[in-house]
């Protein structure tokens, strides 16, 4: 196990490289000059060329390409992530500072997906073709419709302004995840639970539960000692997809809730042309997708003897 | 009370596109308890599908003529969860060990599973290694603690056979027990039948196509073809009757390998008339026009114009 | 496996249960600790970027003070200076230190305060999410600047600088303690200034924590503490300050035009509005057909129909306008915003004949209003022969389109940093200036020129207003950008606050008090 784990690892290093070299020369292709942003990052002053020049040497803009990514890789071997363009600040401390909060918000998501999405299916699938089944498949329609912001902003509605259950925004303490979890979570509960009734009906009409019913096994049994475990290996390679996505962060939800997450750092370094931190972010977001997968294919494979000791005749 | 197992004019049919198809046409037999009786037939003769039918397990959307009794119960889903029957009283020794057996479950919780589901608590696992020894499987302590992926395919199928067993029922259904299985392990199935056999306790209806497991361990055999049961008798192999089942006979390897010329019809072709009648070599006009009637054999049943 | 549904329950139930802790409102507030004499408060973005920030925070917070501050009208105000004069026709300055007055640790704010300042800023320039410190800028050809005496200084520069104390307003002469900055000039921590509130707690991206400067020199602050969140979204901070969780917001684009009704219609809220520094206007590209042409360009300013605009769009906050100044500037002359369509078509016929003309209107895709402003501006400018496609553009793609001249009309906005009209005219107006340069606007005028090289050796403050006004008819007359409107800054507060007003640029922290 440990070897797997370990050249998966490996392996996967070739590929971040990679992935930040494209960063690079993305950024290399775009239009858009970084001095001049930060030289007018409030948007009301321009600077003049004199200024431009004088920034583009500072950021050392001046320097050819190959070899400010050879700088860039070099700080990255010592563990420096570099400093951003526009702020100045360093790197590495701001997304140890953002992604403890993208990391919560994403575990949330993936919990209450996770309960919600795979216990209606679960019922979905045994009261198959029954009207909580046809109800719940158009719910899921609409779930899956629903616009990100929409939802967040008619969410604060009811409960903050309204209701004032909960706050609006901020991201200190456990109650200020409630609702972007729910955002974030949302169109994923209802795809899961599609996904977990199909697989749960695929798994009812296989060899091995037939048997098992033909045999008298109690409804209970077989819904959740039977078809339930097999179901779930699919919808768990689904789930590490979906759960590597929200740790990129999610720039709509951060934003209106206030939560200063990965999403934002990236989508402000997108705007601001601040390539360092582009190119750190590609490469943190890529690897923690690779532990994720990681993660994930280890859980299969525990969870599925299958995998683990091969088919044999 | 008596058990046995009747067919009466059955016929399943199978909605499809095209219209109704016929899996099981007007199939009339009595498995006697207390014997073992044997179907045969090449694939898509329909046996398969008699045999879900005798366990009460076809879909709910088949078109259904005629009955299937056990005891005196229809043979149903409902009917046999209602009255406890399947498990204490029927058992199943499927097809395909390897995709009978919940393959994320440890085998000791999948046998416990049934035990249980009929309050047998065997806390101390003596009824498990009972079974399991009974069926060759000596190493049963690692048997227990393993996946069903951690066995070879004998020693699965060996499992199986302990499964149906444990509860020790009146009947037990094997589904083509010796499918896709080699040599080897066709010899081991043919022993654990023998062995449930000889305790005498348990009456048995083997699906097959393998020849040699029906001669060794059945009684009784029954032979199908395009759904309908055109032969059944005690020494079938020996003294066949029916066109058909000569012409089976011909095909074994040991006979000289000498299969029929042409294929079994579509079940969805319309015959008029015996089905076998396009290959057969005595067939005559009124076996192209009439089905054939029921008919007595020499020892047993046939439905042949000219037996 | 049923250990996992009943997992799944669990946390389900978990989540549920810390629901309904947060009964109250305040519940982020509890986290964050703040007790009954604290006042939490809202801006659209961090107000206190820190350490690597050249102002470390903005002025709003009041943590640091500059040397010169502005009036209400726009005109230079003594704060950590009291008076000053000028000597050589403005290569010469001096300045007077205000007495008795301490930096947040204690420390005597002197001229040697000052001197270390002035070091600072010649290590090189200092980005800034606000105004970037930079020397040339704000002190242009600064020769020397030396300390005569413990309160006394004096800045002497190779040109004429009549305006200097314009450049030097709020953002240009920010006093820091020396020994809250290391040997780069950056900030070794929090900052330490002069102001009536200090930073307690500076946490990025979230919040800052002020608490009020018991030993500040002048009028003392009311309330004790304050918490200034960051709440990005427009919409959230609305719902926040409904819910009760800020009692206030503030900063740039603080309440958007269209929830101020919605503000108004809440009993416990209110509304203050005060003129902006911010102007909106559209680039026209003077390098391509047909606006290098005047009358084109004098034919789109008479065409659009602004009280309309302004009304419709922005509810009536905003001020119509056709000058390239802002009306926060002292030397902002008033003119009448004139909508003429039948003379805008006169003129557009004289330069297009019968035939119509494409043009291409690129606007910022992020700003959602201004999709909305540029459909309306493109109806009302079909009928001058113009044939308007509206390009929706990323940010940095549209600054280089407008670099290359790639584009007929854009949207963009401007800031005045202070009230000094020199910079806003040179950079749109003068042939280098910078703005001209970036829209490829291609404006030059030989009166212009010889106007700003008369004002920059013109003492006489007459003769400066005259010339300024001169300036400021040109604009509206030859158009070299189109000006649509001024901002008004709207902020919206919980009427439990009193003395919540916004000024040109935030709000007077140290005056708001509570109401008892």
């Amino acid at each position: 196990m440990l070897r797997y784990a370990g050249k998966k690892i490996l392996s996967a290093i070739p590929v971040l490289l990679g992935i930040s070299m494209l960063a690079f020369v993305l950024g290399l292709l775009s239009p858009g000059d970084p001095a001049e942003f930060v030289l007018s990052q409030n948007g009301l002053t321009t600077p003049t060329e004199a200024e431009l020049v004088a920034m583009r040497e500072e950021l050392g803009l001046n320097v050819p390409a190959y070899i400010r990514y050879w700088n860039w890789f070099l700080g990255l071997v010592q563990g420096n992530l570099g400093e951003s363009y526009v702020t100045g600040r360093n790197i590495g401390s701001e997304i140890m500072l953002r992604l403890p909060l993208t990391l919560t918000l994403a575990i949330f998501s993936l919990v209450l997906t996770v309960c919600i999405g795979l216990t209606t299916g679960v019922v979905c699938a045994e009261k198959e073709g029954s009207k909580v089944d046809g109800f719940v498949k158009s719910l899921t329609n609409i779930m899956l419709s629903v616009p990100g912001f929409w939802l967040a902003l008619v969410l604060i509605l009811v409960f903050c302004e309204k209701l004032r259950v909960l706050p609006t925004s901020g991201s200190d303490g456990f109650v200020n995840f409630i609702l972007p979890s729910i955002v974030l979570s949302f169109a994923t509960m209802g795809t899961i639970c599609r996904f977990m009734r199909g697989a749960m009906l695929e798994e009812f009409s296989k060899q091995y539960y037939l048997v098992a019913k033909v045999r008298g096994l109690a409804k209970s049994k077989l819904l959740f000692a039977y078809a339930l475990p097999n179901a779930l290996i699919p919808v768990i390679a689904l789930l590490g997809n979906y759960f590597a996505g929200v740790l990129g962060g999610s720039a709509i939800v951060e934003s209106i809730f206030a939560i200063p997450g990965m999403g934002s750092m990236a989508l402000e370094a997108i705007r601001m042309r601040d390539y360092p931190v582009l190119q750190a972010y590609v490469l943190v977001s890529g690897w923690i997708l690779v532990l994720v997968t990681l993660g994930v294919d280890l859980l299969i494979a525990y969870l599925n003897p299958k995998i683990r000791f091969g088919e044999r005749l | 009370m008596v058990k046995n197992i009747v067919v009466k004019n059955l016929s399943v049919g199978f909605p499809t596109k095209q219209g109704v198809v016929q899996a099981v046409d007007d199939v009339s037999v009595v498995f006697q308890e207390g014997k073992f009786t044997a179907i045969i037939g090449e694939s898509g003769c329909g046996k398969s599908v008699l045999g879900q039918a005798l366990m009460g397990m076809l879909p709910n959307y088949v078109v259904l003529q005629g009955s299937v009794l056990y005891g005196n119960l229809k043979a149903s889903a409902e009917v046999f969860l209602q009255n406890k029957i399947y498990g204490r009283e029927l058992g199943i020794v499927p097809q395909n060990p390897s995709a009978s057996l919940n393959p994320t479950r440890k085998l000791k919780k999948q046998f416990d599973d049934l035990l249980e589901a009929h309050g047998v608590f065997d806390k101390d696992d003596s009824i498990k290694k009972h079974w399991l020894h009974f069926f060759a499987l000596d190493d049963a302590d690692r048997v227990l603690v393993s996946y069903p992926d951690e066995l070879s395919g004998g020693m699965q199928q060996r499992f199986l056979c302990a499964l149906a067993m444990s509860l020790e029922p009146k009947w037990i259904l094997a589904d083509e027990p010796t499918k896709g299985l080699d040599e080897e392990t066709c010899s081991i199935v043919l022993e654990n039948l023998l062995k449930i056999k000889e305790l005498g306790s348990v009456s048995m209806v083997i699906i097959t196509h393998d020849v040699k497991l029906a001669r060794n361990v059945c009684d009784k055999t029954c032979v199908m073809y395009a759904g309908q049961m055109v032969e059944q008798g005690t020494d079938v192999f020996n003294t066949p009757v029916h066109p058909y089942t000569k012409s089976y006979m011909q095909a074994l390897p040991e006979n000289g390998f000498k299969p029929l010329w042409g294929r079994a019809p579509n079940l969805s072709d319309a015959l008029q008339g015996c089905k076998f009648a396009p290959r057969c070599m005595f067939a005559s006009e009124i076996c192209r026009q009439a089905v054939p009637e029921t008919k007595i054999s020499p020892h047993g049943e046939v439905r042949c114009h000219h037996a | 496996m049923k250990k996992i549904f009943l997992f799944a329950v669990l946390l389900l139930a978990l989540m549920l249960g810390g629901c309904a802790q947060g009964k109250k409102a305040n519940t982020v507030n509890e986290k964050i600790n703040i007790s009954q004499d604290t006042v939490v408060l809202a801006a659209p973005r961090h107000l206190a970027p820190g350490p690597k920030d050249g102002m470390y925070c903005s002025k709003i917070l009041d943590v640091w003070e500059p040397l010169i501050t502005h009036n209400d009208d726009g005109t230079p105000k003594p704060c950590l200076v009291e008076s000053w004069e000028m000597r050589d026709g403005g290569k010469e300055w001096t300045f007077n230190l205000r007495r008795n007055v301490y930096f947040h640790n204690g420390t005597h704010f002197t001229a040697d305060s000052v001197i270390a300042n002035f070091d600072r800023m010649k290590k090189g320039y200092k980005r800034s999410n606000f105004y970037g410190l930079n020397l040339n800028v704000y002190y242009p050809t600064l020769k020397k600047y030396e300390k005569l005496d413990d309160y006394t200084f004096r800045l002497t520069f190779a040109e004429p600088n009549i305006n200097q104390l314009y450049k030097m307003m709020d953002f240009g002469s920010p006093m820091f303690a020396p020994e809250c900055l290391d040997q780069d000039g950056h900030f070794n921590g929090i900052a330490i200034g002069t102001g009536p509130y200090i930073i307690k707690e500076n946490v990025l991206n979230k919040y800052v924590r002020l608490v009020k400067n018991e030993n500040y020199y002048g009028e003392k602050a009311h309330i004790k503490e304050y918490i200034i969140r960051s709440i990005p979204s427009a919409e959230v901070r609305y719902a926040a300050l409904k819910a009760g969780e800020i009692w206030g917001v503030l900063d740039i684009n603080a309440m958007p035009p269209f929830l101020a009704p919605e503000v108004l219609k809440d009993p416990n809220l209110d509304l203050h509005v005060n003129k902006s520094t911010m102007t909106r206007f559209l680039n026209l590209n003077g390098k391509r057909f047909p606006f290098n042409d005047i009358r084109m360009r004098q034919a789109v300013s008479y065409a659009i129909d602004r009280n309309n605009l302004v009304n419709g769009l922005y509810l009536g906050y905003a001020y119509p306008t056709q000058n390239v100044l802002n009306y926060t500037s002292p030397y902002f002359k008033e003119f009448p915003v004139v909508y003429d369509l039948a003379k805008a078509k006169e003129l557009s016929k004289q330069v297009l004949g019968e035939k119509r003309c494409d043009i291409t209107y690129i606007i910022n895709g992020a700003d959602p209003l201004q999709k909305g402003e540029a459909e309306l501006i493109a109806y009302w400018l079909k009928d001058i022969g113009l044939d308007v496609t509206i390009k929706s553009m990323e940010y940095g793609t549209m600054s280089a389109a407008m670099r290359k001249g790639e584009y007929n009309i854009a949207r963009t906005q401007q800031g005045l940093p202070n009230g000094d009209p020199y910079s806003i005219i040179y950079t749109f107006m003068m042939p280098d200036g910078a703005r001209n340069i970036s829209a490829s606007a291609g404006y030059k005028s030989d009166e212009v020129v010889r106007l700003m090289e008369e004002v920059k050796h013109t003492v006489d403050e007459n003769r400066r207003h005259e010339i300024y006004n001169r300036l400021q008819e040109i604009s509206i007359q030859e158009v070299p950008m189109c000006p649509l409107y001024n901002d008004k800054t709207l902020v919206a507060y919980n009427k439990k606050l009193k003395n919540y007003k916004a000024l040109i640029y935030g709000v007077k922290l140290e005056e708001i008090e509570l109401v008892k």
